[in-house]
Order: C-alpha cells, then structure tokens, then sequence
C-alpha cells in the first residue's frame, strides 16, 4: 500500500495502523510528487490519496495516475476531511474515501470495505 | 521472551505518535494565533491566509486522528475562517483557537 498525506502524523499512524494491525507491507509519500515517483516504482496495490495537498493536490495527482500507464490500473482511497463532493466526479479506480479524522485502528478493515477485500 | 501481538504494537507506536502530534499541533495552534492577529489588523497576504487554513485543516485531521477530538470542530472553524469571504467573526475565530489549545493541554487519548 501507498498513503500519501502532506501531514507527516497521518502517515505515520497509517503506516502503522495498516502494517501492525493489517500486516502489510506500507509505504508512504508527502506530496502528489512524490506518490507519482514511488506509484510508478513500486506499484503499490492501493494508495491512500490525500485530497488537500499543497502542490499537486489528490484530485490532480488522480488524475496524473490515471494517465499513466504505469500506474492507471492501481485502485485509489481518497484520505479526505471533506464531504462526498470529491468522489463525484472521480472515475471508477477511484474506490472511496476514508474521511478525517479516522479512526486507525478501523483502518485496515476500511479499506478491505472499500477494494470488496472481505470475504 | 513474551510475545507481543500486533496491536499491542500497536498501541505502543500510537501513544509515540501522538504525543509527537500533540507538539506538531501545539505549534499549529501558536502560529494560528500569530495569523488571526495579523488577519485582524489587515497586515495578511493571501498567501498567508491560505497558508493559515492550510495549517487550520491539518490542526483537525491530526488532532482528531491522534487522541484530541474535542480539538476539531473548533479546528474547522478556524479552517473555515481563514477561507476568504467567510463572514465568520473574528470574537468567534478567537473563541475557537482558546477551544482548541483548551483541546490541547490534556494528554491524548490513545486508547483502543
């Protein structure tokens, strides 16, 4: 998995929550930048997007995702403080959003919900 | 040699990160109160009004995440007064960053 949030807390209580509870494997990012490099380098089954980031925000790097060819077939999770606006007009990889504040020790089974993980 | 499960890790590593927020947020706070005297007398550029909403957004995100709850509604209010042509009083931008050092000063609330 791939979390990216221009917050380095939120990162870190992610990675943690995802790798300690939900034993994987969790890297992270602090830009839309930064997630494009290592998307395309590590080829994560899932990213964690942050919506508002300065820069490229999560929106944009969606988009930048999808348009690569590396990339356009990983499944998004908006990381978001805002309402369902953002899901919208966000096309089918996108697969939901976790909003903020969550609650990270529900983290992982969030996002087993959200990708149709759970048996 | 005891065995640890994951989420005792867990626990472990969220108590570490949440004080580590609590200062990081601390310091979000200071400097909001910093921003809504300068907002207040009109000496803010945009860019600094952007940037205090910016640091109002994360303040919520974090604190809510990392044991303060109580820290983000007022959080948002702030987030929300910093967004230009908001209308939000100042008395009551200033009543929510007090809301959110108050917020602040306990210990977080880490518990699984």
């Amino acid at each position: 998995m791939l979390v990216v949030d221009d917050d380095a807390s939120i990162r870190e209580v992610a990675q943690a929550a995802l790798e300690l509870v939900g034993g994987c494997t969790v890297l992270t990012a602090g830009s839309g930048e930064e997630c494009r490099r290592t998307a395309a380098e590590e080829r994560p089954d899932v990213i964690l997007l942050d919506v508002m980031m300065p820069g490229t925000d999560g929106p944009a790097t969606q988009r930048l995702l999808s348009d690569d060819e590396r990339t356009s077939d990983i499944p998004i999770i908006y990381l978001t403080a805002k309402s369902d606006s953002v899901l919208q007009q966000s096309p089918p990889i996108v697969r939901g959003m976790i909003l903020k504040p969550f609650d990270p020790i529900r983290l992982m089974s969030d996002v087993e919900a959200l990708l149709g993980w759970r048996s | 040699m005891a065995l640890v499960s994951g989420q005792d890790a867990f626990s472990v590593e969220l108590a570490r990160i949440a004080a580590a927020a609590r200062h990081s947020n601390l310091s979000r706070a200071e400097q909001l109160r910093h921003a809504l005297d300068r907002v207040q007398d009109g000496g803010l550029e945009p860019e600094q009004v952007e940037r205090a909403r910016r640091l109002a957004h994360q303040l919520a995100g974090s604190s809510g995440t990392l044991g303060h709850p109580a820290a983000v509604s007022p959080a948002r209010l702030l987030e929300s007064y910093f967004t230009p042509g908001s209308g939000i009083p100042d008395a009551t931008a200033d009543e929510a960053l007090a809301a959110v050092l108050a917020a602040l000063q306990g210990q977080p609330d880490t518990t699984l």
